[in-house]
């Protein structure tokens, strides 16, 4: 393959630009609730039509990069994550931002997502055909418990009371499964709403329960005499020091192979690899208390792996034909329509074309920082505006975001509804997080659980063992289960047995020997 | 208090219990909570045992999980009951301001539905603006104002979304 010819390709006048254009577009839809990857994606796929393949596809795949860059912005700033792939770092991001840290949170989450972005970028170009091997050997079983081990996170997400958050993530569930059955087509709890056959749109609701129930919360602080979100956002530094980058280092790279991982697997996209990511930096952090109250870790990883996962979902698109996530199906249809069909021709005949658009992928997420850093400088200018004036912005752009997506007013309900829960959840302690993850894995653990039992006839534990990835996906499940019980207790009797050494009347019985 | 006292003759032991609750009126708000709960599960279970066996399975287990861990939460707000220094966080005097605000968006979208975004977004944003004590005219009329154009140019124009 002829480097030259590849970076002769991309760095066109033509390619720039709609690299650019692409990027600052789509970080700005990203940033606003509703909007998604999968609408910035759709919405300038009709731009691409008459521009050359390298500049139509590289400016696709900055796009979908760059969206999910966007969504960390407001999720930060404002705990109204963009898009569902930032709701995990809205826990982290919105903490660091009340402590007055909001723009250094955001340039934690930018870089990472530029790291993270890279690292797939790197993996798409040189393992993209070993790597789409592993999707294929995935079935429902291996998807089962994929789900699963997403699962265990509620018990890390589930704050002060394990009871509650467990309750919430079971809600969740709950909420995921209404709607047609997806094995026999029987409406469940729909209760006669049309819409409802549907299922709950996980967006809408999303949408509610971060900002609809924060505005009702910002109205109790308001009341108080609270004037801004916080004070000061503006000051302090975008940039980590380099001894806090260094101590992040760990972390971005696991969270990055986890998302690259992730994106691989069809049906499992940015917000699964952002909240497996995270979970996995709060169970390994030697102070996993920190999370949830501004740790940076916990921004790093899910924004690491969210980005991580867009280079994933392309290898075993460009390699097979199957998007590894829904912004990939999409991505597939601009494929189409250059003329290039997904397999081995766009490895052969097409190497160059290829290679070119993967360069230019890697390109778009190094630009991305250039230009998040640019946008978020502004954005950042949120903090001056007095929660007086930003809370009917937020409640009307959270109106027009819930509508956008599916030209319905039912989503508008929906997501009114759920602010009103989630409002409730909050002052009683029940959270949000684990009802949100709960309903993004409802239909991933029940579907595949369904169709393993019918791929059984009968037999489950027989083909269970047959599985070895299932067997190492059901390891994985237990240690991230028990994980934190063993470790609290292990601690326990760790600070135990320090009391009793540090406890002078301790050694009065061995002096008596 | 006195009359009924005169007129139903208890023990001294259960006069003095009656007393000790009769003052200690505050229960947790995670009982009241939990009994909600219990009536939403046994509803919800209603609907579920009419499902086919199949479709039934996974919601009955949720339904039978969250039952479960409803008890512990009850239980545990029975127990902190018993501290008399309890504030439960959702009281009326704090909720009530919330609850309008969200009374006045689930009038927006429903005047979303009979009008059209742009009416119903001037109405609510004024509306709020003014609850919130806003008091200059010329910043509640220019943000409506800017707020709508960006929102018809990006979302009506280019994204052809039908708002109107």
């Amino acid at each position: 393959m002829d480097l030259g010819a590849i970076i002769s390709n991309v760095f066109t006048f033509e390619v720039m630009i709609a690299l650019f254009l692409g990027l600052v577009v789509s970080i700005i839809m990203g940033a606003l609730p509703g909007l998604s990857a999968s609408m910035a994606v759709a919405l300038l796929i009709p731009v691409t039509f008459g521009m050359n393949p390298i500049a139509g596809l590289v400016m696709l795949t900055g796009v979908y990069t760059g969206a999910v860059y966007g969504g960390s912005i407001t999720a930060i700033l404002l705990h109204t994550p963009g898009t569902p792939a930032s709701a995990a770092t809205a826990i982290d991001g919105y903490a660091m931002a009340r402590k007055g840290e909001g723009f250094k949170a955001i340039g934690i989450a930018t870089i990472c997502s530029v790291i993270g972005g890279v690292i797939s970028a790197l993996a798409l170009m040189f393992l993209a055909p070993p790597l789409a091997q592993i999707s294929l050997k995935f079935g429902p079983l291996e998807y089962f418990f994929m789900a699963l081990f997403g699962l265990t996170i509620i018990a890390s997400l589930a704050g002060d009371s394990m009871t509650k958050g467990l309750m919430g993530g079971l809600f969740g569930l709950f909420i995921g499964i209404v709607g047609l059955d997806q094995m026999n087509g029987i409406p469940r709890f729909t209760f006669g709403f049309l819409p409802l056959e549907g299922g709950v749109s996980m967006v809408p609701a999303m949408i509610g329960m971060f900002s609809v129930s924060q505005v009702m919360i910002m109205t109790e602080d308001i009341i108080k005499g609270k004037s801004n979100l916080v004070e000061n956002l503006l000051q302090g530094r975008f940039l980590p020091t380099s001894k806090e980058f260094k101590s992040l280092i760990p972390t971005i790279i696991k969270s990055s192979i986890i998302g690259v991982f992730v994106g691989i697997l069809p049906g499992a996209g940015a917000d699964i690899g952002s909240w497996v990511a995270y979970n996995e930096a709060k169970r390994s952090s030697k102070d996993p208390q920190r999370f949830g109250n501004g740790a940076m870790e916990g921004i790093a990883a899910s924004e690491a792996a969210n980005n991580a996962v867009t280079g994933g979902a392309l290898i075993p698109l460009l390699t097979l034909g199957i998007p590894g996530s829904s912004v990939a199906a999409i991505l597939l249809g601009g494929l189409m329509i250059q003329g290039l069909a997904p397999g081995y021709e766009l490895f052969s005949k097409y190497a160059e074309v290829t290679y070119s658009v993967m360069f230019g992928f890697l390109l778009a997420n190094i630009f991305m920082g250039f230009v998040g850093y640019v946008i978020s400088r502004q954005a950042v200018k949120l903090s001056k505006v007095p929660m007086t004036i930003l809370a009917p912005i937020i409640v009307a752009l959270s109106i027009v975001g819930s509508y956008a997506i599916s030209n319905s007013i039912f989503d508008v309900y929906i997501m009114v509804g759920f602010g009103l829960l989630a409002y409730f959840m909050r002052k009683s302690g029940f959270g949000t997080a684990p009802t949100i993850l709960g309903v993004i894995l409802a239909n991933m653990l029940e579907a595949n659980f369904r169709r393993a039992l019918i791929l059984s006839k009968g037999s489950m534990i027989i083909y269970f063992l047959s599985r070895p990835i299932s067997v190492v996906l059901f390891a994985l499940v237990l240690v991230s289960f028990l994980a934190p019980f063993l470790v609290n207790r292990v601690r326990g009797k760790m600070n135990k047995d320090l009391s009793i050494e540090n406890d002078p009347k301790a050694y009065e019985s061995s002096d008596l020997d | 208090m006195d009359k009924y006292k005169r007129a139903v003759t208890l023990p001294s032991a259960l006069n003095d219990k009656g007393d000790e609750l009769m003052k200690s009126k505050k229960i947790h708000q995670d009982v009241y909570i939990s009994i909600a709960i219990y009536v939403a599960l046994l509803f919800l279970l209603t609907v579920s045992i009419k499902l086919p066996e199949d479709s039934a399975i996974f919601p009955n287990m949720l339904i039978g999980i969250l039952a479960i861990l409803n008890t512990s939460v009850l239980i545990k707000g029975i127990k902190k009951s018993k501290d008399s220094s309890i504030q439960n966080s959702i009281r009326w005097e704090v909720i009530r301001l919330p609850l309008l605000v969200f009374l006045m968006v689930a009038i927006y979208s429903a005047l979303f539905k009979l009008t059209n975004y742009f009416i119903a977004t001037s109405a609510f944003m004024i509306g709020l603006f003014i609850f919130f004590k806003v008091r200059s005219w010329k910043i509640i009329i220019l943000v409506t104002m800017i707020f709508n154009a960006l929102i018809y140019l990006g979302f009506s124009k280019l994204l052809n979304v039908p708002l109107l």
